[in-house]
């Protein structure tokens, strides 16, 4: 188990995070906050590279920081941008990376072509890592946080920047890792989180808003989400979520209390409570 | 009711947690895992700036084509300056690398700490300098037809090299950079390259450079020490981020 205890971070007069609390067991966590909202703050504090300024985290019950490489020993961490070195094989960089994770040679040659198999790269493992597609590259990222089996997987904006075909690949992959260990993903890509994550986190103001699964976030909008024909003027007490394109031509998402004319009922997803929780003026 | 239901019980989260700390004392110490630690991971991916600090660090052996009597003038403000020149490169060639790719990032949270990676690194490249100074030394000492003692000669070398490296492991542990250290080499090796400012340099004892070179080497020694010892502090660099 692994628990944030009313953890605040500042740096200088500035407060990126303030007085969180979260716990987090086996399963994945889906952390969704707009840019700058202190996600990124967090999985640096998860991942031992930051320390609180105030609260502790805590690894069953022992502080990550007294604790110091036996964390990091359960610890796996794919970083938003991962570094690596281009002229070498993807078979190379992990055997180099086996090395700093201290395990013992023969151990980590059957753990890398397993994880080779894993993330589908057995066929590339002798090809050199400049060659490879961005995708490529994060199922390495990820391979290389996997080498120590951890029981913490971290993944820091883990889609960004990948084509839909790869990012659907990925998301399985998540899946199939997320059954007996704890997987934390921050993103602020929706339709990434809304199929693998069972918890989402939710930052405001810098602070925790909430920790809850998908459908129970979404049912807080539950009859406040209507739909009218696009370009229809927006009352006062009504926000514009966002357009689609309906069976009929374009129609507006729109977040408001009372059904507005014309209005049909919708379903509240997660983009929509994405975009309710972040609107204008609310943040 | 029964006052045993008040004493406060340990959860079994903080009773598994005392269980270890308790067996973790009661085991014998492990052996540190950076003495199994492969020679080829030390230099993995930053072997061409090893490469480019040995060529550097050879380079000084073309002044054996300079006249033998301007250049034994200038001897021992030669040693000084060059002495430092392949671990001053290979130490500011692979921060710079390693910055550039990106991937301190995850060597922060693998279970080998970074400060242990870099410190095992300054070995290497310390061992290397001593290796490939001595021999170029020994070099010019021969072009300049024996201009000064070879005593001396390695006296100024060693104190030169060790003193560097003392500089820059202080400058690391003040977060200055590797800048710093090569600026002032630079700004002294400038100095001393004048012929008048270069007379200090050789009134000084041979034995006083040889006590430099012991003091540069201890403080080193005990810098490497606490590097290779140390507990992960954080990655500091995020703080401004």
């Amino acid at each position: 188990m692994l628990s944030v205890e009313h953890v605040t971070k500042r740096y200088g007069n500035f407060t990126a995070l303030e007085d969180v609390s979260l716990s987090f067991g086996p399963g994945v966590y889906g952390l969704l906050a707009p840019n700058g909202a202190g996600k990124t703050t967090l999985i640096k504090m998860l991942t031992t590279l930051l320390f609180p300024t105030s609260g502790q985290i805590l690894w069953n019950g022992e502080d990550i920081r007294a604790l110091d490489e036996k964390y990091r020993a359960i610890l796996g961490y794919l970083p938003q941008e991962f570094g690596y070195y281009p002229y070498y094989t993807p078979r190379q960089f992990l055997r180099y990376a086996a090395a700093l994770q201290c395990i013992p040679r023969r151990e980590a040659e059957e753990r890398i072509e397993r994880l080779l198999k894993l993330v589908g790269l057995e066929d590339a493992a002798n090809r050199r890592l400049r060659q490879f597609s961005g995708g490529m590259l994060q199922r390495v990222g990820i391979a290389q946080a996997m080498l120590n089996e951890p029981e913490v997987l971290i993944l820091d904006e883990p889609t960004a920047g990948l084509d839909p075909r790869e990012r659907v690949r990925f998301r399985n992959l998540i899946h199939s890792l997320a059954s007996d260990r704890i997987v934390i993903l921050s993103t602020h890509i929706v339709s990434d989180i809304e199929t693998i994550a069972g918890q989402i986190v939710m930052f405001r103001d810098h602070k925790l808003y909430c920790c809850d699964s998908p459908a129970s976030i979404c049912a807080r909008f539950q009859g406040q989400i209507f739909e009218v024909p696009a370009g229809t003027a927006v009352q006062s007490g009504q926000f514009l979520l966002s357009e689609r394109q309906g069976e009929q031509g374009p129609v507006a998402r729109l977040l408001c209390g009372e059904p507005p004319e014309g209005g049909v009922p919708a379903a509240p997803g997660l983009e929509d409570a994405f975009l309710a929780i972040y609107r204008e003026g609310a943040v | 009711m029964n006052d045993r239901t008040r004493v406060p019980m340990p959860t079994p989260m903080e009773r598994g947690a005392a269980i270890r700390r308790i067996v973790d004392r009661g085991l014998a110490p492990a052996r540190p895992a950076w003495r199994t630690l492969p020679l080829s991971t030390l230099v993995f991916g930053v072997e061409d700036c090893l490469f480019l600090a040995v060529v550097l660090g050879l380079s000084p052996a073309v002044l054996v084509r300079a006249p033998a009597e301007i250049f034994a003038e200038h001897l021992a403000a030669v040693i000084f300056i060059t002495s430092p020149l392949l671990y001053a490169t290979a130490y500011a060639l692979t921060m710079w690398k390693e910055a550039l790719s990106g991937t301190m990032d995850w060597k922060r949270t693998c279970r080998l700490p970074l400060q242990t990676l870099m410190a095992l690194r300054m070995l290497l490249f310390g061992g290397a300098a001593v290796l490939v100074c001595v021999p170029v030394n020994l070099l010019l000492w021969w072009a300049s037809g024996g201009a000064l003692p070879l005593v001396r000669v390695l006296g100024v070398s060693f104190s030169s090299l060790f003193l560097y490296a003392a500089l820059s492991l202080a400058c690391r542990r003040l977060r200055w950079g590797p800048a710093v250290p090569m600026a002032l080499w630079s700004l002294l090796g400038l100095y001393f390259m004048q012929t008048r400012a270069a007379l200090p340099l050789d009134r000084i004892p041979t034995a006083i450079f040889f006590l430099l070179a012991g003091g540069g080497l201890l403080l080193c020694t005990g810098q490497l020490h606490a590097m290779l010892h140390s507990t992960n502090k954080g990655g500091f660099t995020y703080a401004f981020r």
